[in-house]
């Protein structure tokens, strides 16, 4: 069929495609949204580029302050070990080494010349660790070249140091190293080792300064070594000499941490203090979970308020909506509450005139409706008592003439000639044919205001009883008939009768000429679809008149040849038309005609 | 045919076409049925002639016609209303009435038959099939039919 059906299409997104109801939350979440995102995004990283300066000027301060504390300690240790150099001479150095190493951090003191060599020390264990070039076999000798001596040589001190740590066996040791002079000439060094080992308390001190999120690292300031005073740690991973104020970098234990190093005065060390990044963005992490929060809390309640209003807004539309509905359906006594004076407000009472003016319009369309179906109605009454007259006073004069002449044709016949009885013979069948003629005129000006009462019509059985009534006319044995099994249908059973009455009729008057009449009447296709036929083979037409064939009086053999009225096919058209079906005719004239109709089952 | 020199009236014949009645005359009188045959004109006519009144005044109503033979379209008083007043008398209700007309209206018939009509008969249109429905209708009605007992018409 021609319906065009939309097929479903497949569901897409579009904004547009939501009701006013969900547009405007969504409206105000996403813009709600975009605004927390924005101040949120801007806040968040102004707090913590300012957290990161003030960490990294923590940092800082933390650095030099370690840095000048250690450089303190250095002093002290250095200034308690030159007291010691100075009472240094080349013939007794017994008692002053005898008196450092009372010191349990001390493992070993030692005095060296200007060259390195070792002149003469005292050590608690493992002499031999704290020398190079020395043969195994001079162990106990204090002979020998100290490991620090490429320290005094390489800088040639003029004044006292802490020297660099040096990995020996499994600890860490750093020399102090203090001037030997004779005759303002430095002709020496005493140096004393010490083991790198924090005691438990200076670890506590040194925690609780730093804090859980922060490290110390000393560094020999080649980068050789380092250590967190308690044992060696692997060296950072930058170039020490390169970093110029802070790095960041990742530190096993703190994560991303940032770094400042310093050299501590009077020694060979660097010290490496270290922040762990998220301790210090802590207060900035912990600002942007409050913002989500509360953020997420805003367009909740933003939402909330947003639903709110529309659907205040969609409730009034919604009645708006509804009073049209009952509008279309017909019904105008609903008119729309006006309970505000906003637009829609203004809307609702402008709703409710027009409301007003289509039910005014409507009133007077139904009284125009009425009062035309009242003037049609009248004609409609006045076109049947015409053709009622017609029926009645028609027939009378005609019967009259009809009578008269036979009147005549019975009283006198026998004084008539042979011409007055050919015109009295003239005068009765011009009066029949007329007297048919209005016949077939009134029924088929009926079929006009009759209504198509369908039912379920068994069309061989109609078929075959109009048949048996038409060949009544007949000599017996006349015609060939084939009325083979026609499906049934759903029309006007009456009405059907007469389209087969004039069909089959049809086919009988004019195959009646032939030598062998041959009527057939059958079906093609079935259902919605049957196709039936009426054939016979008399004598058929010219096609290109077939136009002509239905219309009423229109007929294409004379009253000689065949004789009717020219109303029974009109009547057929009519009726197949009132079924909404079709009808159309084939032929060829001497070669017979085919009638072939169809129906329409609404 | 004139008041009171009919004893026995068998048909009564309600035709204001005078063709139509004089064939119908014709059509009764070939089979020899007409000899106690009355022609009214109209239904006013009629009426006066079965309930006797007018110039019809003091007719004996014990001599009912065995049958009516009614046109419809007449002027005056139409052949439905004297079926009605016919058939809604108690007296006249028995009396056949045969409806005669030219009208194939469904109206026509249906009410006709509502109102007690015995027979309807569309006229022919043509003269010799009108000759013979007539002369066929009178042979039944009049010889054929068995009549109802002789009613006691009072006035209305």
């Amino acid at each position: 069929m021609g319906s065009k059906r939309s097929e479903p299409r497949p569901f897409s997104f579009s904004f547009n495609n939501l009701s006013i109801r969900q547009q405007l939350p969504l409206l105000i979440c996403l813009l709600l949204l975009s605004l927390i995102l924005t101040f949120g995004a801007i806040s968040y990283f102004g707090i913590r580029k300012a957290t990161l300066g003030i960490g990294q000027e923590r940092l800082r301060s933390l650095t030099g302050e370690l840095t000048s504390l250690f450089g303190q300690n250095a002093k002290s240790m250095l200034a308690l070990t030159q007291a010691s150099a100075n009472q240094v001479t080349v013939s007794g150095t017994k008692a002053v080494f005898q008196k450092i190493m009372q010191d349990t951090l001390t493992p070993r003191v030692e005095l060296v010349d200007t060259s390195g060599n070792v002149l003469s020390a005292q050590t608690r264990t493992k002499p031999n660790l704290f020398m190079v070039g020395q043969d195994r076999k001079d162990l106990i000798a204090s002979q020998g070249r100290s490991i620090i001596a490429p320290e005094i040589t390489a800088k040639h001190p003029d004044s006292n140091f802490v020297g660099k740590f040096y990995r020996l066996g499994d600890s860490l040791y750093y020399p102090i190293i203090a001037t030997v002079t004779s005759d303002r000439k430095i002709t020496g060094f005493l140096v004393r080792w010490r083991v790198v080992q924090a005691s438990p308390k200076s670890v506590t001190q040194l925690s609780q300064l730093l804090g859980a999120n922060a490290l110390l690292h000393f560094g020999n300031s080649d980068g050789s070594i380092w250590t967190d005073m308690a044992k060696s740690v692997p060296p950072p991973p930058f170039d020490i000499h390169t970093v110029k104020d802070i790095v960041t970098y990742d530190q096993p234990g703190l994560g991303k941490a940032m770094a400042s190093t310093l050299p501590v005065p009077g020694t060979k060390w660097i010290i490496l203090v270290a922040l762990s990044q998220s301790a210090v963005l802590e207060a900035a992490d912990r600002l942007l979970y409050w913002m989500i929060g509360f953020g997420a809390l805003l367009v909740g309640v933003g939402m909330l308020v947003a639903w709110q209003i529309s659907r205040n807004f969609t409730r009034r539309l919604d009645r708006l909506s509804h009073a049209t509905t009952a509008l279309a359906s017909g019904d105008y006594s609903s008119p729309v509450p006006v309970d505000r004076h906003d637009e829609l407000g203004k809307l609702a009472s402008d709703f409710n005139s027009m409301a007003l003016l289509v039910a005014r319009a409507h009133q007077s369309l139904e009284q125009q409706v009425q009062a035309r179906t009242r003037e049609l109605e009248a004609a409609n009454r006045e076109l049947e008592s015409f053709s009622y007259s017609v029926s009645h006073d028609l027939r009378a004069p005609l019967r009259a003439v009809s009578g008269y002449a036979i009147m005549l044709k019975e009283d006198y016949e026998d004084s008539f000639d042979a011409e007055a009885k050919r015109i009295t013979g003239n005068i009765i069948s011009n009066v029949k044919m007329m007297g048919r003629l209005i016949d077939d005129l009134i029924a088929f000006s009926r079929l006009g205001k009759r209504e198509v009462a369908r039912r379920n019509v068994d069309m061989k059985a109609l078929a075959e009883a109009c048949t048996s009534e038409l060949l009544n006319g007949w000599p017996e044995e006349k015609f060939n008939l084939v009325v083979s099994d026609l499906p049934g249908c759903f029309g006007d059973e009456d009405l059907l009768k007469q389209v087969w009455l004039n069909l089959i009729g049809n086919a009988l008057k004019y195959s009646s000429r032939t030598d062998t009449p041959l009527v057939e009447i059958g079906h093609t296709g079935n259902g919605i679809g049957t196709i039936w036929f009426v054939r016979d083979n008399g004598a058929g037409f010219d096609m290109k008149y077939a136009d002509k064939l239905f219309k009423v009086f229109q007929r294409l053999h004379s009253q000689e040849e065949f004789e009717g009225t020219g109303i029974g096919l009109a009547l057929v058209r009519r009726i197949i038309e009132k079924h909404k079906g079709r009808i159309w005719a084939e032929s060829a004239p001497g070669s017979g005609a085919v009638f072939y109709f169809t129906l329409s089952e609404q | 045919m004139i008041n009171g020199m009919i004893s026995q009236v068998e048909v009564l014949l309600v035709e204001d076409n005078i063709h139509d009645a004089e064939m119908t005359i014709r059509s009764l009188k070939k089979v020899n049925l007409a000899n106690n045959l009355v022609h009214v004109r109209d239904g006013e006519e009629a009426l006066e002639f079965i309930f006797g009144q007018g110039k019809f005044a003091g007719r004996d109503l014990v001599n009912a016609p065995k049958v009516i033979l009614l046109d419809i379209k007449m002027p005056k008083v139409d052949g439905i209303e004297v079926l009605r007043r016919i058939k809604t008398n108690e007296a006249t209700r028995c009396i056949p009435v045969v409806i005669m007309t030219s009208s194939q209206e469904e109206l026509d018939i249906v009410n006709s038959y509502e109102l007690g009509v015995n027979s309807y008969v569309v006229k022919p249109v043509d003269f010799e099939g009108f000759a013979k429905a007539v002369s066929q209708l009178g042979m039944y009605w009049l010889l054929t039919n068995q009549p109802p007992l002789s009613p006691n018409i009072k006035h209305p």
